[in-house]
């Protein structure tokens, strides 16, 4: 979504613009009256319902959250596996999109597809077919062993690393696109200019090329870290009972314990940490700071 | 040029040779296209949009490989070079100035690609926008700069390292005409105290007249025509090139006669007319189709007792006051006549007046119709 | 003139170039590798699930289509997406509409506010609705997990409709229609919904996909005989890992080719990639 900059007119100005520009369906509003509903009923009124269990009590759900011998661990896993995920996916990402960027339309076309097969499947599938291959008598168990690369199994399943790969997997296309899309905002003649002034391809690359994608890796960072912060399937599926995440502490709170308090608590804790990196994603200017040139 | 010391000629002379484009099969944008740039001198490929003119430029850049001939610079082939080899300046549409950095780091960014040390380029920067007066500026960011700061800062980016020519595509495309003819002159004076070659790329004939010391059109692939401005203009070899340039009026009629320089043409309402053989461009026989192209400030409407070497009647259509001059529609049988006049407010004439326009033979050019544009 | 015998693009970049799709393809190869060893999976004779496969056969797709547990659900998932995709179809493209050519400030906002559903964590959104239907006696509904599937797909649908509005339909348009008489409605009919139908089709088949795969928000929601395909598979794969779940995995990469192929026909059409 391209953010309107708004500039005067060059030189003399016009007449001051009005507000309310370019309103095209005049009485269009009405239309988002159904998003209104759907999100008021099914997101807005819940998160009311969540309030009033966490607050019961003058918030003693809340010191049960904090006090609980499972958070910690929780907590500390879904930060580590986040930034851990979000760190390789960035750097997968940038080279995946570098080579959307830089194919031409057929091949691009053929890349595309390879970058949304997974983004189509389903997760749990994915969970699924990981949990395959990296089993003990899995795929990539036996290539090593074929390869002579190990003398006996690894254990590849139920533990963090399955569970980042797992994520990795998931969140690539997240990371993919932003910053493809950064690369296609660059504008070709700078390039060109570039190259004209004696650049080679890594001066490109590097002063070129990555400050100017910059704002899409960081618009990636924290997309891919705030859909990573909230993974339930992946950890189950892939992970051990010690490699619970922030979201499986909540579901262990209300279909264990059975205690909603406790759940509505943390549930207000995540989104009170998640909240505010949503806003930061949003906010962050896709174009960088530079506008068009 | 009325300067007193003869200006520097800086640059090597590169040739291009029989060069061709095509994109697919049979589908070429650059025909055989041939022409020299001499060190110091200020070449425009003018033409149309789709003529081949920046294809042409993007090749001699390195951006775009000939699909035959060669390209040398000092009699080097330099098809082997990459872009960032070639050692030529490129100034591109909408200047490409590099957003993220500083107008200094923008103009040291050559001299870092040729392995300068930091100080030593930033000065050398620094010394390059003082001459062409953005000296104070050299901390802003390029989207803090007006158009002609800008433009001035992608020059300076482009001679800083004394390049073998400057080439310029398309650069003043999308300004308005004030700044465009400030920025023209700007250009012009760069490259006459530099004295570096330019090969500029335009559609603006106004452009290519004010700042080149000769101009190449171009049109469908080809060069139609290499000249000075004032042979272009005062001797086109073709059609185009006599509409092209400048507004001119184009009277088909049939070659009846050489005689004394001139040709005598027999236009379509019947009169006849004498206009100059061409001095480029193919000499008419007797029985071809020719144009005589007359521009309208050389078109005359004859008063009572004025005679002209060629005539016509006609009747004024309308008549348009532009400040400058006048401008009158006259339909004279199967022509539409133009005439650009002095303005004066007693002596305008009127819708239908019936009128004799006069031309003199030197003012009029024949030319070869050979697409049957009548 | 020997015509010059030069390729496309100088040697060095080529080098480049090709140095970049090599470092790609092993990233390309992992992505989708998990995608393809399913249905081969599913092929196995044995009752272990195992890739290579030892022999092939299909007695797992036999055991999954026999089962009406399994089939129960691969109906009501069905069920479900059609009408969570309805609904998202809805909203979303209304919403779409609404903000098309709209300039306010605070449309950022509303843009960010509808896209929501696909940041924030689902495991907030499944707890604050069980505790909101709970008490309604909504859970185990089918039109319950419709409807909270339906927000999940609005968002998809809002950038696809977005795009196929800002790519097909200028403003002027819209104008001038309402210029030459056209009413509210006459203009949603005949300038919106022609310009909208490739986007919601696009946004569509992805919601689609989207609601048939979610799992948290319908295990959340889930009744005695309301127990959607991916809840009865996370379940099994839990406690009892069979070939019968690689058999209806196996559906659900249909559905991804199915709905890739859709998109990459749909881009074909609007000339984009």
């Amino acid at each position: 979504m391209v953010r309107q900059r708004v500039e005067g007119g060059g030189g003399s100005g016009g007449a001051p613009r009005p507000r309310w520009a370019l309103v095209a369906f005049r009485d269009g509003l009405w239309l988002l009256a159904p998003v209104g509903i759907l999100y008021g009923a099914f997101a807005l009124v819940p998160f009311a319902v969540i309030v009033r269990f966490a607050m019961a009590d003058g918030g003693a759900p809340f010191l049960t959250v904090l006090r609980s011998p499972l958070l910690p661990r929780a907590a500390v896993n879904t930060l580590l596996i986040s930034v851990m995920t979000t760190a390789i996916a960035l750097v997968l990402g940038y080279v995946l999109a570098a080579g959307l960027w830089r194919a031409r339309a057929g091949l691009r076309r053929i890349l595309l597809g390879f970058v949304l097969l997974p983004f189509w499947t389903a997760v749990l599938i994915k969970n699924f077919a990981w949990a395959a291959l990296l089993q003990d008598n899995g795929l990539v168990n036996t290539l090593l062993l074929h390869g002579g690369l190990t003398s006996a199994p690894l254990t590849l399943l139920h533990n963090r690393l399955a569970v980042v790969v797992g994520m990795v997997h998931y969140v690539l296309p997240y990371a993919v696109f932003p910053i493809f899309n950064a690369m296609q905002a660059i504008d070709g003649r700078i390039e060109r200019a570039a190259r004209s002034l004696g650049a080679r391809t890594g001066a490109v690359l590097w002063l070129i090329v990555l400050p100017l994608t910059l704002p899409g890796v960081y618009s990636a960072a924290v997309l891919v870290f705030v859909v990573s912060v909230g993974f339930f399937i992946t950890p189950v599926i892939l992970g051990a009972p010690s490699d619970m995440m922030i979201a499986n502490l909540v579901n262990y709170y209300v279909h264990e314990l059975v205690d909603f308090g406790a759940g509505s608590a943390l549930a207000i804790l995540i989104l009170a940490a998640v909240v505010p990196l949503i806003i930061l994603q949003q906010s962050l200017p896709r174009e960088g700071p530079y506008g068009a040139v | 040029m009325s300067d007193v010391a003869p200006a520097p000629r800086n640059g090597r002379r590169v040739d291009v040779d029989g060069v061709w484009k095509a994109y697919a099969k049979g589908i070429f944008v650059v025909r055989d296209v041939s022409f020299v740039l001499n060190p110091g001198e200020f070449l425009t490929l003018l033409g149309p949009s789709g003529s081949g003119k920046t294809t042409t430029l993007m090749m001699i850049a390195g951006f775009e490989t000939p699909s035959r001939g060669r390209i040398r610079v000092d009699g080097r082939d330099i098809a082997a070079d990459p872009p960032d080899r070639r050692n030529f300046g490129i100034v591109f549409q909408g200047y490409a100035l590099f957003p993220h950095m500083s107008v200094l780091d923008n103009v040291a960014f050559p001299l870092r690609m040729k392995g300068v040390g930091m100080r030593a380029r930033q000065r050398r920067a620094a010394e390059m926008l003082e001459k062409v007066e953005l000296g104070a500026l050299a901390s802003r960011r390029p989207h803090q700069l007006s158009s002609g700061q800008q433009q001035r800062v992608a020059l300076a980016r482009a001679l800083i390292f004394a390049p073998d020519a400057l080439l310029l595509d398309e650069p003043l495309g999308a300004l308005d005409r004030k700044l465009r003819e400030q920025l023209q002159s700007e250009i012009k004076a760069i490259q006459r105290r530099v004295g570096v070659s330019v090969l500029l790329v335009t559609h603006d004939q106004d452009e290519a007249m004010s700042m080149s010391d000769r101009i190449a059109v171009m049109a469908d692939g080809e060069i139609l025509q290499i000249g000075s401005p004032a042979d272009v203009y005062l001797h086109p070899a073709t059609p185009f090139v006599a509409g092209f340039l400048g507004e001119t009026n184009l009277l088909p009629g049939t070659c009846r006669g050489v005689e004394d320089g001139h040709v005598v043409v027999e236009f379509r309402n019947g009169e006849l007319g004498r206009a100059r053989i061409p001095r480029f461009g193919s000499r008419p026989a007797a029985g071809d189709p020719v144009l005589a192209s007359i521009r309208p400030e050389r078109m005359r409407i004859l008063r009572a007792d004025e005679a002209a070497d060629s005539c016509m009647e006609g009747r004024v259509v309308s008549c348009a006051f532009l400040g400058r001059h006048a401008r009158y529609v006259i339909d004279a049988g199967h022509h539409v006549v133009v005439v650009t006049t002095a303005w004066s407010e007693t002596a305008a004439l009127a819708a239908g007046t019936p009128v004799r326009l006069g031309w003199l033979s030197e003012d009029a050019q024949s030319l070869l119709d050979r697409d049957g544009r009548a | 003139m020997a015509p010059s015998d030069l390729t496309a693009t100088p040697a060095p970049r080529r080098l480049g170039r090709g140095l970049l799709f090599v470092a790609c393809a092993p990233i390309l190869v992992l992505l989708v590798v998990p995608s393809l060893i399913i249905v081969p999976m599913a092929l196995t004779k044995g009752n272990l699930i195992q890739f290579p496969p030892i022999w092939i056969s299909v007695h797992s797709f036999a055991d999954y289509l026999g089962d009406p547990n399994w089939v129960d659900s691969t109906l009501l998932s069905f069920k479900v997406s059609a009408l969570a995709v309805t609904i998202g179809g809805f909203t979303g493209g209304a919403a779409a509409i609404a903000m098309h050519g709209r300039l306010f400030p605070g449309r950022n906002l509303v843009s960010g506010l509808i896209l929501s559903p696909i940041v924030v964590p689902v495991i907030v959104l499944a707890l604050g609705d069980y505790l909101l239907l709970a008490p309604l006696q909504l859970i185990g509904s089918w039109v319950a997990i419709a409807a909270l599937h339906a927000m999940l797909v609005t968002p998809y649908v809002f950038i696809s409709v977005q795009t196929s509005l800002a790519v097909g339909l200028s403003t002027a348009l819209v104008r001038s229609a309402r210029s030459l008489g056209a009413g509210r409605l006459a203009v949603l009919r005949f300038v919106y919904w022609p310009a909208i139908r490739p986007g919601l089709l696009a946004g569509a088949a992805l919601g689609f996909a989207v609601s048939f795969d979610e799992v948290v928000l319908a295990l959340f929601m889930q009744g005695a005989t309301t127990v959607t395909l991916p809840v009865r598979m996370f379940t099994a794969i839990e406690y009892d890992l069979t070939p019968k779940i690689a058999a209806s995995a196996s559906l659900f990469i249909a559905l991804a080719v199915l709905g890739l192929l859709v998109q990459g026909l749909g881009a074909r059409g609007r000339g984009a990639a």
